[in-house]
């Protein structure tokens, strides 16, 4: 189950935080395929989004194909997103692990390793 | 489809028009003396405009600033009061409300606190029922964690009824999520009216080398001069830019005060 | 109805069970009184002269108890949100009470004119204020021109204050210029070797000469310059004899229930301006202290939204 939060203070449309979140619980394994996500009731209840806000954002999920309203019953997970399965994370955070410690023992802080990521990550987008 | 449909005048209010859909919360924001109260005392037909019109479909409940309420009744007759004074009254909503947040109920109004007569005033306006609740400040006199408990237990009461809520605040960091539609007043005036997500999806703060030129194509909000940089809050301006200016969302508050300064 | 009934106790009953209790004390001094007067006193009984107290003042005690703070209350400490906020309206609400209180207004003023008056004798125009009739009819007014006055001052000691004063005013002027004259006046005429015979218990309104048509005619100004016009008149010959002018007693009845018309109309007329306020919006605007008082209560500019998360 995922407990959804809204962080106030970001710039980020609490719709999309939402919609991150269940991507984040997707790939991290906490969802699988065949679950069902909260009502849109349960996730206004107990995190104070507004439920047009949860409608929104489980409307964003479908479209992007990751899950399906069914009728009477509520929205589901269909798929996991990215093309790597859970499964292939596990040797990758290793490999990055290893890096982190290489890094910092050259002297690198956690704002240094955040930049040189960010710089990598958007490099290699374009 | 809209409920609540207004085109007002009024001594503070000037020429503010908006629509606004059933099941939608809306959020007015505004400093002091922007005209929230006024337009909402307008709008709850409390007061008459100068010109202009108001149209409400339903039946509306309205909790001014003040939280006024009969001070040496006791609970009872509120909700006694509630029963007698309107066609349609849930007096087991409003007594869970009341249950909810525990307000002694052998106290006259006048002995309890703050945050206590607020919830009396909460209860006895879901408990009629309303088609449009408007609410004028209603977490001012809460603490801060009761004014996330209020503002979820509303949210849950306008998921399970299709109600549409109408608050003023002037705290725009607890809106986040909350409202789905943010009105902006300053000096009577509507300065902003749209969907949140979609004003903060729109507005890009850039920050680069001082230049008098906005980077990108764009309505610019505003723009900041220091010594060596420049900012600016362009709307409908997209994230790509070229180095060296970096571009960011900015967050509602960012975005409000940047409007609210543009104003002043 | 029974909504209004209860709303009306739950916020009036003080007032309510106060203006009885001085009206049942003066109803037992009232009646009390007759008894005396039976044992022979002719000086007025102290308990009749509590129970004439009431009769004066009675409508003017409804009027600034009851009246002037039905609506001033609610303007003053903003509960109009409360009160006209709900599904009935602002009409309504204001039909309600004020039947509600007009009708224990009419009941306890025919209690507060009960009996035989403060003389022990009902017909005599001392006692004039000593009926039922009057007394509802005093209350009527007093709660309709208080319930005016509130709407106005939409301050409760100013409207109870002013609904005093207007109330004494209107009440006496009304009982000076018009109250003798609600039916024309009966004279009584004499030749210059008599004096006219004013019945027994009729108030005297004027005296004067009259001429050979037995009408009033004036003094002239050789007489009225006089110390004594009467002799001066009698040797002029323009005149014949002298009058008086005056309202018999038996007619009191008839003086009562106009007078008890005259101020229901009133009443009436003060209800329907009160309402038509009520429906076009009270004809007021939040005063400058309300604006005052809402900026203070809000305490955080909007352009220091950091500070207020805190």
């Amino acid at each position: 189950m995922v407990e959804f939060h809204v962080d106030r203070g970001s710039g980020l449309p609490a719709y999309l935080q939402l919609g991150q979140q269940v991507r984040e619980a997707l790939r991290l394994g906490w969802l699988q395929p065949g679950d069902r996500l909260p009502t849109v009731r349960d996730v206004v209840a107990t995190s104070g989004v507004n439920a047009n806000t949860v409608l929104k954002a489980y409307r964003e999920l479908e479209l992007a194909g990751l899950v399906e309203a069914r009728q009477g019953s509520g929205t589901f997970v269909k798929a996991s997103p990215g093309s790597a399965a859970p499964e292939d994370f596990d040797p990758l955070r290793a490999t990055l692990a290893v890096w982190v410690t290489e890094a910092r023992s050259a002297g690198l802080e956690d704002e240094d390793i955040y930049a040189l990521l960010r710089e990598v990550l958007s490099g290699g987008a374009q | 489809m809209s409920v609540v449909a207004a085109e007002v005048w009024k001594w503070a209010v000037h020429d503010v028009s908006f629509e606004l859909p059933p099941g939608s919360v809306t959020a007015l924001v505004g400093a002091n003396g922007s005209g929230k109260s006024t337009l909402l005392n307008v709008l709850a037909g409390h007061l008459p405009p100068e010109s202009g019109h108001t149209s409400i479909a339903g039946r509306v409940a309205y909790v001014p600033q003040h939280k006024p309420m009969y001070k040496n009744f006791n609970v009872a007759d509120v909700l006694q009061f509630g029963r007698r004074m309107n066609n349609v009254w849930d007096n087991e909503r409003a007594d869970e409300w009341l249950a909810r947040f525990k307000v002694p109920r052998k106290l006259p109004i006048e002995d309890l606190s703050g945050g206590q007569r607020t919830h009396v005033t909460l209860a006895l306006a879901l408990g009629s029922r309303p088609d449009v609740l408007m609410l004028d400040e209603p977490l001012s006199e809460l603490d801060p964690l009761a004014r996330r408990k209020v503002m979820r237990e509303l949210l849950t009461e306008v998921s399970d009824n299709g109600m549409t809520l109408i608050f003023s605040t002037h705290v725009v960091a607890e809106i986040g999520g909350v409202a789905d539609r943010l009105l902006l007043l300053a000096g009577g005036r509507l300065l902003l009216d749209g969907d949140t997500d979609e004003l903060l999806e729109e507005h890009v703060l850039y920050t680069g080398p001082r230049d008098s030129e906005s980077p990108v194509e764009g309505p610019v909000v505003l723009a900041k001069h220091g010594k060596t940089q420049s900012q600016y809050l362009v709307r409908s301006g997209g994230t790509q830019i070229a180095e060296p200016w970096t571009a960011r969302y900015v967050t509602l508050e960012e975005l409000v005060v940047a409007h609210l300064e543009r104003a002043a | 109805m029974s909504a209004f009934v209860w709303l009306t106790w739950r916020q009036h009953r003080w007032t309510i069970i106060g203006s009885a209790i001085l009206v049942m004390a003066a109803a037992y001094g009232l009646l009390s009184a007759e008894v005396r007067k039976q044992t022979s006193i002719d000086s007025m009984p102290m308990s009749g002269f509590y129970g004439l107290m009431v009769q004066l003042s009675f409508g003017g005690v409804i009027g600034v108890f009851w009246g002037a703070p039905l609506i001033a209350r609610e303007l003053e400490e903003r509960t109009y949100f409360v009160a006209w906020g709900q599904d009935v309206s602002p009409v309504k609400w204001l039909r309600g009470k004020a039947l509600v209180l007009g009708v224990l207004a009419v009941v306890l003023g025919a209690v507060a004119g009960i009996g035989d008056g403060h003389v022990g004798d009902n017909k005599a125009w001392s006692a004039f204020e000593g009926h039922p009739a009057v007394q509802a009819g005093y209350a009527l007014y007093g709660l309709a021109l208080g319930v005016l006055i509130g709407l106005l001052s939409r301050h409760v000691v100013t409207a109870m204050a002013a609904t005093l004063v207007m109330y004494t005013l209107s009440r006496t002027l009304l009982t000076v210029l018009l109250r003798d004259h609600y039916l024309p006046v009966s004279r009584s005429v004499a030749r210059w070797d008599s004096t006219p015979v004013v019945p027994v218990g009729a108030v005297e309104l004027g005296n004067g000469f009259i001429g050979k048509d037995l009408n009033p005619v004036g003094v002239p100004d050789v007489c009225a310059t006089l110390s004594n016009p009467n002799s001066c008149m009698r040797s002029w010959g323009g005149a014949i004899g002298t009058y008086v002018e005056f309202q018999p007693v038996e007619r009191i009845a008839a003086f009562r229930y106009i007078e008890f018309g005259l101020y229901v109309v009133l009443a009436a007329v003060l209800f329907a301006l009160t309402f038509r306020l009520l429906r076009h919006g009270g004809g007021w605007k939040p005063s400058r202290s309300h604006r005052r008082i809402t900026s203070e209560v809000e305490p955080v500019p909007a352009s220091e939204p950091a500070a207020a998360q805190g």
